[in-house]
This record gives structure tokens, C-alpha cells and sequence, in this order.
């Protein structure tokens, strides 16, 4: 052991070893730091989820008020896009980005942790505002004007969510940032643009949609605030503001946001589904531009979300073909990650099952997401269930349980210990099986006529609403366990795992299972050279 | 300079022209917005004078004229008649009466709105009381003329117009009451 | 596990199926079971169009995935294969998508404008949407009502003239194959000739805490019952308001 090493055990055994964690720069404790963030905003805004699955177990059921009911569904999804999902990536991202990379840590690591203290004020403006006059924000995540406007949402309960939005994205402006530089600058000697791994890529575009999307929905806040704060006229009618701009900007930016959250896991399921099919990743290349693809057309198909709020023909047809043109290079990956686990030798570990789940889920959200493009039927079907099942099958279906593959797959080299495989199969069947209860229904509800966001229904759709409310418990079921067995293992089990602890790394060959689980501070002692 | 410090330099110039280009959104909203024939809430060519066109017998354009008021807001808003038959380049007059309810003093804006879009820059308000604050004193009652006329060029295919109205309660202490939002490019 | 996975995957398949081909019958007034106008006709038939062209893509890919969990399991002896790309497969899942999709697109053209524009106008109606109630104005009879379904005849263009007074609300009656968002300040329009019966909505965009309850009516009646109503309504109007209360259980009574 050499003599810095040595120190660094021991300063590693003392209490100062905890502060370090508030200050530290270290790519890997941020990443875990952002990952347990995710952990906790999950449970709170999956117990919200809870709120919204009880209140519609029946019609009129009056569990709660009308007005608690539409800061839930504000709440739950604002916390699962804003503060778990995209925090999830930024920290899995954090940590093997510049593992896969052979980087010693990101470009810029004090920007990095300021980046993620930032979600601290964030944070405590959400909750905050639940304790203000008026309380949380009813208007729906979307916080469409005029409803979001003073004289419909009075109180600081929305200027407290819109700041706490645009904190939280200017974290993610600077997370994506330091990706950027990061991937551009920091890859090891002879690691070609086109020999990066797929999660590297997936990253990468990430963070350039990121750049180029999260300060034009800055933009559309600081005007909100504007308006309800200053009494400014950018969107306020009678003043001769339009609530369309808003609209145009908001989905200037959360339809690529969809993608936002989805592109890293992208790059997990490639790595997975090649790891433990003992197989080269199908079609690289093609992978590499469909999630280029993905990321251009995504920003020419905003206005899909606008059908019916008054666009004229010419641009539903445009945006309704764009938004069909964006289904050919997913369909690509779908083949291809297919065809990369065919003729494979499959090994059924936790992660390879999330992994398989996510292809059987995400191609059935892409299915429906194909006959909403379709604008008569987008007219009959938007602002309806079948809309919140669409996104639940691609946001759950895709994002969630493309990082519960990352969480499996990588969880032994974060902490040297496996997860419970066997505590894994239960996640696996009771949240696959749940995700099916809970969102398949709403598909039928919504064809049926029955209008998102409502806090109660016609009778017709009780037995669909209780069904879909059953499904939630196996969901939150396999979440307790998951969180139980994080714990469990992070802090109660002891122990160190080989550098390639599961035995995969003859097929991946890349840098993340080369180094010791957990990796050394620093990653490498010496920066790799790829051949 | 640093390799890094340059890139960053560069996606934080990136990062404040998307921010830019959010604000900028406003006109260029507006910009592509007539381009392509969205209406959007404010007003174009208010007063052009006269219309200048020539009157187009042949076509007759079927007007509907709709107004709106919230209950919250208790003004009897209506009009002297509620459609028209016009040819395109002919003036038309409609006659609005406004009816404070209440024994308040009111303060309000009305909006104005047309449709179809493909009408929104294809006729000229000669007279009309749009985008401008109102205040009705107790039970006061007062009436507006609303002179118009569509021009020579309207898509043929637009046979039928709404011509609407809404109005919107206003704050008098608000800095920016009384101000007149002037139509563009005029 | 693999029967498991095989048994769901029919289930899905069936309760997908079941659930987007009407299935359930009942007197739910749904667009894809009921439609009660032209265009909702046409936009089921779009519907399905797309769904069937759709599905096979779905099964394959699903069918795909189940057929190599249960077939490339790992077992001793066995070598996984060595391929990692294969350009004419590559090209063909580009192309096969590609094409399906163009059929779909091309088949929306038409519908597209047929539900944006109106035809030949009978009847016009003015909607005002006010947090959290519906009123309807007739400007061809003068007659302005609140809180009570819209009544119109049967078989004939009916135009809606939208506006909201407040917030953005969405006028949506599913059988009638339209939602339209109307939004504070501006005019817009929207249409349906519908054949007899009574229809549910509701507003389609959050516009404040008691958004669930803002719902539709809509009972479309013959011409002599709707010509009844009118002079129903004409006589309310100019009768005493003591009247009224009268005069709506009995216009409700008509129509139901």
C-alpha cells in the first residue's frame, strides 16, 4: 500500500470522513448522494400516487378534498419527474460516465456538487409549500396559465413550486454541462467517439437536450413569476398576453424532457442485455444515431401536446408526422436490443429481468403513443386515462424500470455487495405484475371516456379504478422491499466484490468493471489507454 | 485557456441564448403566428382609416357577433344585432351597449377575438373599443360602435365570421392600468 | 417463470384487445362503441385503422422477446452466437416501420380537416365556459341558458362558438368525436350533426378544484321536440322568474 493510500485509509476511518460528504467534489459520492435523493423523493411522491389510487377507488369516495386531490397529482408529478427521475440519471450518470470513460472524475467537480446542493433550496421550496397559505400547487405540473395565474392560484404555493423548478433545473443545466465537457474532453487515450459505450452516448445526447431545452422552460416560468409576482403581461389576456406561448414553451421543452428521461436508460438496458447475454451489443452504430434521431426529431414534435388547444391544421399535420417519424428510430433499438439477445446465452439475474420487462413495457407505451399521434384520435383520447397510461407505460414502464436494471447491475460496484437476488425477483414479478394492474386499465378508462385529473368519475368505471388501485399495492409493495433491501445491504452488509463480480466483462470489455468494487478514489491509478 | 474552460465558456453562451430565446419567443410567437394565420390575442390593424377596398358584390360574408362576461364581472354586454351580411370592402356598423348591474364602479377590458383564423389580418376596425381600459360608474349604462369591413382578398373559402368580444374584470391600482395596448406595426 | 411470463402475455394481449374493440358492453355513451356523429364514426374507423396496422409490429416484437427468453437460456455446453450486425435485417426494421407509418399518416389527411373545419353551418351556438358550469346562447332565438344540458336537433350541423371567461377549459363529448379547448379571450369553433339520444361529457382541461364536476349534457332531439323546447324557453324568458322552476322540470322531463 503506498503512502498516500495509507492516509487515505485512515482519514477514511475518521468522523471527518462523514462531513466529507457536504463538501465533497468526488464524482462517485455525488452520484450516490443524487441516487439516495431520488430514493427518498420516490417514496414521498409514490406515497402521493397512493393519495390519488385511494381517493379514486370509488367515485365521490371524499377521502380528501377536491383541492388536496390536485396538489397531489401537481405534486406526485413533479417530484417523480423533477426529483426522482432526472436526479436518478444525473447520478448514475455521475458516477459511471466517468468510469466508462477512464476519467479520474468530471471536468468541473465543485460545479458538480454545487449543481447538486442546489436541490436542497429546491426541495425545501416544494415542501414548504405545502405549509403556506393556499397551500402546494393545484394547477396540475403542467401549471398552465391562466389557472396558474394570481387570480385563479393565489398564494405563494405556485411561486414557490416555479422557483423550485427553475433551482432544480438550473441543477440540471450545470449537470449537463459538466457531462458535456466531461465526455468531450476527459475520455481516455484511444477512446474513439464511436468506441464510447452505449451509456456514455445515451449521456451525452442527454445532456446536450438538456443545454438546449431546460432554459427555454426556464424561460416560460420566469415569465409565470412574472406575471403573478410583478404583474407583467407576457401571458395574462387581458393585458394582451397569450397563456399559448406558455404552452408552446413549456412543451418546447417537457416533450424532450420525455426523452430526457428515458435516453440513459437506454444506454443501461444496451449494457445489460449484451452483460448477461453474453453477447456484443446488436448494431451499435444504428443505436448511436437512433438516439441522435430521437433527440433532433424530439424537439420538432412539441405541439403533439397541443392538438386540441388550438393550432391550426397545417401544423397538427406536421407535428402528427413528426411525432410518428420519432417511432422509426425507437422502433430500431427495440429490434436491436432484440437482436442483441438473440442466440445469446441468457442468464435470468434481477437486472437482466428489469432489463427484458423494459423492452416488453416500453414497446407497448410506444404502441399507444403511435395512436395518439394520430390527430383524431389525440382529439378523443388527450386529457383522458388512456394519455396517463401512455406515459405511465413509458415513464414506468421505461424510465423506472430501466434504472432498476442500473440499480441491480451496478449496485456491486457502487458498494462491493450484491442486492438480494432473491429479493430481487419479488421487485421484479411485483412491479412488473403491478405496473400491468395499475396502468393497463386506464388504457380502457380513458377510451372510454373518462377525463385525467378528476378527483372523482362516473360509476361506470369503478371496477377498472379498483382494479387499477390493486395494482398499486404490488407497485408499492415491491418499492418497500427494494428500499428495504438497499438499506439492508448498504449499511448492514460488510464486505468487498472482484472487479467483475458478474462475470461479464469478457463480453462488455469496458472500463466500470475493470477497476476494484467499489472503485479506488480516483477510479484509475493510472488513466487506461483503450487499444 | 483550458480546453474545458472554453467548452464551458461555450454552453453557458449556450445556455443564455436558449434562455434568450424563450423571451425572444414572444415576438417571435407573434411573428410566426400571422405568418401563418394563428390568431393570437392582440389586436392587428385596429384603425386603418378607410378601408380603401372596393366593395365586392358578389360575395356576402355571414358575421356572427358573440360576446362573453363572467358572472363575477355584472355588466349587461350586448349587441344592438347579433349577425350581419356583409360584402367584403363594405362598412358595417354594430352598436354594443354596456350595463353596469351593479352598484359598483367597474373596471374592465374588453377583448376582441375573430374567427376563422385565415379572417384574423383580412379586415380593418375602423371604430372599436378594444384593449383599452373601461370603468362603468354605478349602474351606468354606455354604448360602443364597432365599425368594420373585410377586405377584397379574404379567402374565398370563409363564408361564415364570428366577430367576439370578451370582457375582463381589471385592477385600477395596477401600474400598468390605462395603458393602451397599440396595435402592431402601425 | 416461463409459463408465468407466457400466461401474462396472453392475458395483456386478450385484455387489449377486449378493451379497444368494445368489449364492454353498457350504456356507457362511448365514441369507440357509440359514436353518434360522421366524424366519430370516421375517427373510430381511424382508430382501428391504426391499431390494426400498429398491432402486428406489437406482436412481433412482444412475441420475439418471449420466444428468446424461453429459448436462450443459458446452459452448459451451449455457445452464445458471435453476430453484431446484420445491415439488410438493419434496413428492413427502418423500412417496414417507415412504410406502416406513411399508411397511417396519410390516412389522418383528410380527417384531420374535416374535424378542424365546418361544413355548411345549420344551427350556431355560443359556448361560455365559466368555472365551473357550461352556458349556451342562441343567437337565432335569443336564448341564454346555464347549468342545463344544450339541447339541439338531430341530423343537423350544429357549430359551437367557444370562448371562456376565466381559465382554459375543453369542450368534450366523446360520441361526438370532438374536444376543443376554449380558451379565455379568443373565438373558436367546433361542430357535430348528431343522431338522437342523450350524450355525457366534461371538461378536458383542469381549470380548478371542481373540474371533475363540470360536466356535459347534451340531448339531441327531433326538430318538432326541439322547436317545443324553443318556444319552452322563449315563453320562461319572458314569463315571471317564479315560473322557472316550473318550466325546467318539465323541459327536463322532455328530454329524458
Amino acid at each position: 500500500m503506498s503512502e498516500a493510500a495509507a492516509a487515505a485509509t485512515a482519514y477514511k476511518s475518521s468522523w471527518l470522513n462523514k462531513l466529507d460528504w457536504f463538501v465533497t467534489g468526488d464524482h462517485k459520492k455525488i452520484g450516490i448522494m443524487y441516487l439516495w435523493f431520488a430514493i427518498v423523493m420516490a417514496i414521498v411522491g409514490g406515497g402521493f400516487a397512493g393519495v390519488i389510487r385511494a381517493q379514486l377507488t370509488k367515485p365521490d369516495s371524499g377521502l380528501v378534498t377536491p383541492e388536496f386531490y390536485n396538489q397531489m397529482v401537481s405534486m406526485h408529478a413533479t417530484l417523480m419527474i423533477f426529483f426522482v427521475i432526472i436526479p436518478a440519471w444525473t447520478g448514475l450518470g455521475n458516477y459511471f460516465v466517468p468510469l466508462l470513460i477512464g476519467a479520474r472524475d468530471m471536468a468541473f467537480p465543485r460545479l458538480n456538487a454545487f449543481a447538486f446542493w442546489l436541490a436542497v433550496p429546491a426541495t425545501a421550496l416544494m415542501f414548504g409549500s405545502f405549509f403556506v397559505v393556499g397551500g402546494a400547487i393545484q394547477t396540475g405540473w403542467t401549471a398552465y396559465p391562466p389557472l396558474s395565474l394570481a387570480a385563479f392560484s393565489a398564494g405563494p404555493g405556485v411561486d414557490m413550486w416555479l422557483m423550485g423548478i427553475i433551482f432544480i433545473g438550473l441543477s440540471s443545466i450545470l449537470g449537463a454541462i459538466n457531462f458535456i465537457v466531461t465526455v468531450a474532453n476527459l475520455r481516455a487515450p484511444g477512446l474513439r467517439w464511436f468506441k464510447m459505450p452505449l451509456f456514455v452516448w445515451a449521456w451525452f445526447i442527454n445532456a446536450t437536450l438538456i443545454l438546449v431545452a431546460t432554459p427555454v422552460l426556464s424561460s416560460a416560468l420566469a415569465m409565470l413569476l412574472a406575471d403573478r409576482v410583478f404583474g407583467t403581461s407576457f401571458l395574462t389576456v387581458a393585458k394582451g398576453g397569450d397563456p399559448l406561448l406558455y404552452q408552446h414553451l413549456f412543451w418546447f421543452y417537457s416533450h424532450p424532457a420525455v426523452y430526457i428521461m428515458v435516453l440513459p436508460g437506454f444506454g443501461v438496458i444496451s449494457h445489460v442485455l449484451a452483460s448477461f447475454a453474453e453477447k456484443k451489443i446488436f448494431g451499435y452504430k444504428g443505436m448511436v444515431f437512433a438516439i441522435m434521431l430521437i433527440g433532433i426529431i424530439g424537439y420538432m414534435v412539441w405541439a403533439h401536446h397541443m392538438f386540441v388547444a388550438g393550432i391550426p391544421p397545417s401544423l397538427q399535420i406536421f407535428f402528427s408526422y413528426m411525432s410518428m417519424v420519432i417511432a422509426v428510430p425507437t422502433g430500431i433499438k427495440i429490434f436491436s436490443w432484440l437482436a442483441t439477445i438473440w442466440g445469446g446465452s441468457i442468464r435470468f439475474t434481477t437486472p437482466m429481468k428489469f432489463g427484458l420487462g423494459f423492452i416488453f413495457l416500453f414497446v407497448i407505451g410506444g404502441m399507444s403513443g403511435i395512436l395518439l399521434a394520430n390527430v383524431p384520435v389525440d382529439y378523443q383520447v388527450t386529457d383522458t386515462y388512456f394519455v396517463v397510461a401512455h406515459f405511465h407505460y413509458v415513464l414506468v414502464g421505461g424510465s423506472i424500470m430501466s434504472m432498476f436494471a442500473g440499480m441491480y447491475y451496478w449496485f456491486p460496484k457502487m458498494s462491493g455487495r450484491f442486492l438480494s437476488e432473491k429479493l430481487g425477483t419479488w421487485v421484479f414479478w411485483l412491479f412488473f405484475v403491478g405496473m400491468n394492474v395499475t396502468f393497463f386499465p386506464m388504457h380502457i378508462m380513458g377510451i372510454q371516456g373518462m377525463a385525467r385529473r378528476v378527483f372523482t368519475y362516473r360509476p361506470e368505471f369503478q371496477s377498472l379504478n379498483e382494479l387499477s388501485s390493486a395494482g398499486y399495492l404490488l407497485m408499492l409493495a415491491a418499492g418497500l422491499i427494494f428500499v428495504f433491501d438497499v438499506l439492508k445491504t448498504a449499511f448492514f452488509k460488510k464486505g468487498t466484490l472482484p472487479a467483475d463480480p458478474w462475470q461479464i466483462n469478457h463480453v462488455q470489455n469496458t472500463l466500470d468493471w475493470k477497476v476494484s468494487s467499489p472503485p479506488p478514489e480516483y477510479n484509475f491509478l493510472k488513466i487506461p489507454t483503450i487499444e | 485557456m483550458s480546453r474545458n474552460s472554453k467548452l464551458l465558456l461555450i454552453l453557458v453562451a449556450a445556455v443564455i441564448g436558449m434562455f434568450g430565446f424563450g423571451f425572444a419567443n414572444i415576438s417571435l410567437f407573434k411573428m410566426f403566428c400571422s405568418a401563418v394565420g394563428i390568431q393570437i390575442s392582440s389586436p392587428k390593424d385596429l384603425t386603418q382609416g378607410a378601408a380603401g377596398t372596393q366593395i365586392d358584390k358578389s360575395r356576402e360574408i355571414k358575421v356572427l357577433f358573440t360576446t362573453a362576461v363572467n358572472d363575477k364581472l355584472p355588466i349587461l354586454f350586448e349587441s344592438d344585432k347579433s349577425r350581419s351580411s356583409v360584402h367584403p370592402g363594405a362598412l358595417d356598423e354594430v352598436h354594443y351597449r354596456f350595463v353596469n348591474l351593479s352598484d359598483d364602479t367597474l373596471y374592465f377590458r374588453p377583448v376582441h377575438s375573430i374567427f376563422p383564423p385565415e379572417a384574423n389580418k383580412k379586415y380593418d376596425m375602423i371604430k372599436c373599443f378594444c384593449f383599452q381600459d373601461m370603468v362603468l360608474q354605478p349602474r351606468e349604462e354606455v354604448n360602443h360602435v364597432l365599425v368594420y369591413s373585410f377586405h377584397g382578398d379574404l379567402d374565398p373559402a370563409v363564408s361564415r365570421v364570428t366577430m367576439h368580444y370578451t370582457l375582463f374584470k381589471r385592477d385600477p391600482t395596477a401600474a400598468d392600468w390605462g395603458r393602451i395596448d397599440k396595435p402592431e406595426g402601425k | 417463470m416461463k409459463t408465468k411470463s407466457i400466461f401474462l402475455f396472453l392475458g395483456l394481449a386478450a385484455l387489449f384487445l377486449s378493451g379497444c374493440s368494445g368489449g364492454h358492453p353498457g350504456d356507457i355513451t362511448n365514441w369507440l362503441q357509440n359514436p353518434a356523429t360522421p366524424l366519430a364514426h370516421e375517427v373510430r374507423h381511424s382508430f382501428y385503422f391504426t391499431l390494426y396496422l400498429i398491432l402486428p409490429f406489437l406482436f412481433i416484437a412482444e412475441g420475439l422477446l418471449i420466444y428468446v427468453i424461453l429459448r436462450f437460456r443459458k446452459k452448459p455446453g451451449r455457445e452464445p452466437a458471435k453476430f453484431h450486425d446484420n445491415p439488410k435485417l438493419e434496413i428492413a426494421w427502418t423500412i417496414a416501420p417507415a412504410i406502416t407509418l406513411v399508411f397511417v399518416a396519410v390516412s389522418t389527411y383528410g380527417l384531420i380537416g374535416r374535424i378542424n373545419y365546418s361544413p355548411e353551418s345549420d344551427m350556431q351556438v355560443e359556448v361560455t365556459a365559466q368555472r365551473f358550469l357550461w352556458k349556451y346562447h342562441y343567437p337565432e332565438y335569443g336564448i341564454t341558458i346555464s347549468e342545463q344540458p344544450l339541447v339541439v336537433p338531430e341530423d343537423k350541423v350544429i357549430t359551437l362558438l367557444g370562448t371562456s371567461v376565466d381559465v382554459i377549459h375543453s369542450w368534450w363529448v366523446p360520441a361526438f368525436g370532438i374536444k376543443r379547448d376554449l380558451l379565455p379571450g379568443r373565438i373558436v369553433e367546433t361542430w357535430f350533426k348528431a343522431v338522437k339520444g342523450n350524450y355525457k361529457g366534461q371538461c378536458a382541461e383542469l381549470c380548478g378544484p371542481l373540474h371533475a364536476e363540470m360536466l356535459i349534457d347534451v340531448s339531441v332531439v327531433s326538430q318538432e321536440e326541439f322547436e317545443q323546447w324553443v318556444k319552452q324557453k322563449l315563453a320562461e324568458k319572458n314569463a315571471p322568474a317564479d315560473s322557472t322552476n316550473n318550466l325546467q322540470t318539465s323541459g327536463s322531463a322532455e328530454t329524458k
